[in-house]
């Protein structure tokens, strides 16, 4: 669980910033701040120009119009050389021909920075990551994850205002993904150094950010802390983005005082329930968005629904796997909705098999609402 | 020119540098140069050293500048048939010893590239050092093996097959036997390149639809390897018809050859301007060829 | 592999590789004369060591290739940099055809059109005075820089540009990157492409012929005026160590870059 913290809220402006390759738009007049200390992630899939946007503030790109400042100096035009940023890349970049201990002092040296002074920052980096005993090293005789943490320590033993980082973990394998995350976020907090991390990842930039932005085709759709996102996207991009969702779409029949929406899904002979606190016009088309881990499974058909969307269905397939269990239950609607249940007890729901007969319920508040 | 001035506008003065150091060493020793080719080739033959008249000569009593620009030089080369016969042979051999060499090479390629990795370096390493070795030595090793008292003929007269030596050398025959032998490394090694890229599966693919082994040659591997086709042939050609090595050791009178007109027209009359005229026609010849070449290797270096 | 594959790599083996063989069984000839054996005899090697003629044009030949290939290794580096870091500019399409040009050019042509350079150049700048080993050095330089831009440009293709930008992103300048980054990464390639334009220029006869001037007679140049005249056993002798040398250089390089790549992964 993330607290809340007080950013100096403009250290990184990013004013509508456009990047132009002919008469392609990567990034589209985006604007962004970011704080001072904070973990902002960009989160897009390939070609939403999260990483143009990223290799702009590093100066690798120039910029078309707009312009980006960083501790209130702009980067049009500074060479990446002279920008006070360091990256991460996604291949890490290790300097193949030179040792552990010489990949990180090399941004050093190139300070003219004091040799016993880069001598004592280089340890002290690699004892931060943990890598000391690994100095003389080559960069293929590491494992990935080394890998990564010497690409880290590279780019922080120059203390930078920001560190950008493209993908930092897409090269790892899955179970070693977690330990590094928590690892990576421990450093940030201990150093204070912002970060600015390009993922494609959901849950990535959901676990590291503090806030994320969300890109796609070249703009900025929304951005927020990652509860805020998941729970209450802006748009159904983000919240399918995000996520598994169940779709139903249909119209307002009636919407009552306290919020309470009526719809009639499309096409079949069935009504959902939704609150919302939006104004909705009566038959305005909808989609209506739930979250399979929203919905609860009773084995039970006959049993009393305790929620506003109570269903009877027809379990067709049932996947289990470890955490959670997901179940596909065929409404007798005709539709179909996948629901997942967190494995928290042994026994939990371990008496639905496939075929058999269910009860799926929902309450009213734990969906979405979209105008279509 | 204005287009190279301009190159030297917007960049920075590093990146001028680095473009400009190769850019001018490429203008002054390889393209200036063919033009200085193309000038003398315009100028009369002199005795003197060099053997060249000037093309402008400035009058000092009329106060202007007279022009000695001469086309005789070109009228020369087609009035006397020798050179249109070497032009003509030049290219039919050429082109008969690059088919030659793609029909050797091409499964010699293919074969390569069907080995597993490790002797696949090894075979590769094979073709690599003829590549490497004076193409001298290689043609001079042939006379030693077709001349009267040479190895062939010593061999077949010893086990009786014949009586009398045969002439190979300065044959047609040991032409293209020089020019297949010398180029045949430098077919293989782009076909090798072109085959090796190809995706393995999309033959099994192909056979996997129903193809025999020969239309899935056909349709699949052939198609793919079309650039190193071009690559290859290119490769061998154009260096071929204006080759001089191979037609002075192993050629005859009988088979002309234009680089070989070229050198005498140089070296044994001192025609200079003769000798330019006969470069410029060549290279005028082989300007389509060149062309595809470039063109080939634009593509493939991904640009 | 088919049978068809396999016999065809053995007969195209053996014709690449026969005479080369032949050659060097005949280098140890004791007879004089024509293809028959005369028992064995290393006489002929011991005769080249003393023909001072042959050293000579060695010593020629090696001092030719050598700077040869250090310049075309220079020029040929830059060109190939440019080509595939510098991206677009104004006239670059004319520069790629400019440096892939001498990798087909006929040898008779190159070497006719620098000799009329070199004159010209006596006679506007004064010099070279005399050609030697300087105008065939720059001849060497121009056509083997070919083969090296294309040995380099395959190497910069494949290296991760990401390195190049880290080098930058921590503060290196652009000089200070290609030499502390780019070269060190490259320079099996360089060294490479220094071979392969050293045994060419090693191996020239024409563009030589051409651009060379009195006392300055390279080695292919003198063994073919010897070959024009006869096959000869010292000839067989001298190629036999010519062939041997470059091939055990060649396959040392090989085995070399095969240890490196494995190391490599």
């Amino acid at each position: 669980m993330k607290t809340p913290q007080s950013y100096q809220e403009d250290f990184i402006s990013i004013n509508n910033v456009t990047k132009k390759y002919g008469d392609y738009t990567a990034v589209d007049s985006v604007s962004l701040e970011i704080g001072k200390g904070e973990i902002f992630c960009l989160l897009g899939g390939s070609g939403s120009g999260k990483s143009t946007l990223l290799r702009m503030i590093a100066g690798f790109e120039e910029i078309t119009s707009g312009d980006i400042l960083i501790d209130s100096d702009s980067v049009n035009g500074v060479p990446p050389n002279h920008l006070p940023v360091n990256m991460m890349f996604q291949s890490y970049a290790l300097f193949p021909h030179l040792t552990i201990e010489a990949n990180v002092a090399y941004g050093l040296k190139r300070e003219g920075t004091a040799k016993q002074e880069i001598k004592t920052r280089v340890a002290e980096m690699l004892s931060l990551v943990k890598l000391s005993e690994f100095a003389k090293r080559k960069p293929d005789q590491l494992s990935g994850g080394q890998r990564q943490r010497v690409a880290l320590a590279r780019a922080l033993v120059k203390r930078p205002k920001v560190l950008l980082l493209d993908e930092p973990l897409g090269a790892l394998d899955k179970n070693l993904r977690e330990e590094t995350q928590f690892e990576l976020m421990k450093i940030q907090k201990e150093l204070g150094i912002t970060f600015i991390v390009v993922t494609h990842d959901q849950e990535e930039a959901m676990t590291l950010g503090d806030r994320i932005g969300v890109m796609d085709r070249g703009r900025i759709i929304q951005v927020g802390p990652p509860r805020e996102l998941y729970e209450q996207p802006n748009d159904l991009f983000i919240a399918n983005f995000l996520g598994v969702l169940n779709h139903f779409k249909g119209r307002i029949v009636s919407t009552s005082d306290d919020g309470l929406c009526d719809i009639k899904l499309k096409d079949i002979d069935m009504h959902v329930k939704v609150s919302t606190e939006l104004p909705f016009e009566d038959d305005q088309p909808v989609v209506v968005t739930v979250r399979p881990e929203k919905m609860e499974i009773f084995s039970d058909p006959q049993g009393k629904p305790g929620m506003q969307n109570p269903f009877i269905g027809v379990v067709t397939s049932i996947a289990y796997m470890g955490h959670l269990t997901v179940y596909v239950v065929k409404l007798e609607a005709g539709i179909e909705v996948t629901i997942t249940e967190s494995n928290t007890h042994l026994s939990a729901k371990a008496d639905i098999s496939e075929n058999d007969t269910v009860r799926v319920e929902w309450p009213a508040r734990s969906s979405n609402i979209f105008t279509r | 020119m204005k287009r190279f001035l301009s190159l030297f506008s917007k960049d920075s003065l590093g990146k001028k540098t680095i473009i400009g150091i190769p850019y001018i060493w490429f203008l002054i020793f390889f393209l200036l140069p063919l033009f200085y080719v193309l000038k003398i080739s315009f100028s009369e033959s002199i005795i003197a050293s060099p053997p060249i008249a000037p093309l402008f000569e400035y009058d000092g009593d009329e106060q202007t500048l007279i022009s000695t620009l001469r086309l005789s030089n070109y009228g020369y080369l087609i009035e006397d048939n020798l050179y249109l016969l070497a032009y003509l042979s030049s290219i039919k051999i050429a082109f008969f010893s690059t088919l030659i060499t793609l029909l050797i090479g091409y499964p010699m390629a293919l074969a390569i590239t069907r080995a597993n990795k490790r002797l696949q370096l090894a075979l590769l390493l094979l073709v690599m050092l003829p590549f490497f070795t004076s193409l001298l030595i290689r043609v001079y090793a042939w006379i030693g093996i077709l001349r009267t008292d040479g190895t062939i003929n010593t061999i077949l007269m010893f086990i009786g097959v014949i009586d009398e030596p045969i002439v190979l050398l300065q044959t047609e025959f040991a032409m293209y036997l020089g020019i297949v032998y010398a180029y045949l490394p430098f077919m293989i090694l782009p076909l090798y390149a072109a085959l090796e890229k190809q995706d393995k599966s999309l033959l099994e693919a192909a056979r996997d639809l129903g193809a025999s082994p020969a239309i899935a040659f056909l349709t699949v591997t052939l198609p793919a390897s079309v650039s190193g086709i071009v690559a290859g042939c290119m490769l061998v050609f154009i260096p071929a018809v204006g080759e001089f090595v191979i037609p002075s050791l192993l050629g005859g009178e009988s088979t002309l050859m234009i680089g070989r007109v070229l050198w005498d027209e140089f070296f044994a009359n001192r025609d200079w301007p003769v000798a330019s005229a006969v470069a410029i026609v060549m290279l005028a010849i082989l300007i389509i060829p060149i062309m595809l070449f470039q063109n080939q290797q634009a593509k493939s270096s991904g640009e | 592999m088919s049978r068809f594959l396999k016999i065809s790599l053995f007969a195209g083996f053996s014709f690449l590789y026969i005479p080369i063989f032949i050659l060097i069984f005949y280098s140890f000839n004791a007879s004089k004369r024509g293809a028959v054996w005369g028992g064995f005899s290393t006489e002929w090697y011991g005769k080249l060591l003393q023909d001072q003629q042959i050293l000579d044009a060695a010593w020629i030949s090696f001092k030719v290739a050598f700077l040869s290939a250090s310049g075309a290794v220079i020029i040929g580096t830059l060109a190939a940099v440019v080509l595939v870091r510098m991206g677009k500019f104004r006239g670059r399409s004319m520069f790629s055809g400019l440096v892939s040009a001498p990798l087909v050019m006929p040898e008779v042509i190159t070497g006719i059109s620098l000799l009329l350079l070199f004159i010209s150049f006596k006679e506007f700048l004064g010099w070279p005075q005399q050609r030697g080993i300087a105008t065939i050095v720059i001849a060497h330089t121009t056509f083997t820089a070919a083969f090296v831009v294309l040995v380099v440009q395959s190497r910069l293709y494949a290296l991760d540009k990401s390195l190049e930008e880290a080098s930058a992103d921590l503060g290196a300048t652009p000089f200070e990157t290609f030499f502390y980054v780019t070269v060190p990464i490259i320079a099996p390639s360089l060294a490479a492409g220094w071979m392969l334009a050293f045994i060419l220029s090693f191996d020239d006869l024409v563009i030589a012929s051409f651009t060379s001037g009195p006392g300055s007679t390279t080695l292919p140049m003198l063994i073919y005026s010897k070959v024009k005249i006869a096959v000869s056993p010292d000839v067989n002798a001298l190629a036999t160590i010519i062939v041997v040398s470059i091939s055990l250089v060649i396959a040392a390089l090989a085995i070399f870059a095969f240890k490196n790549q494995k190391q490599e992964h």
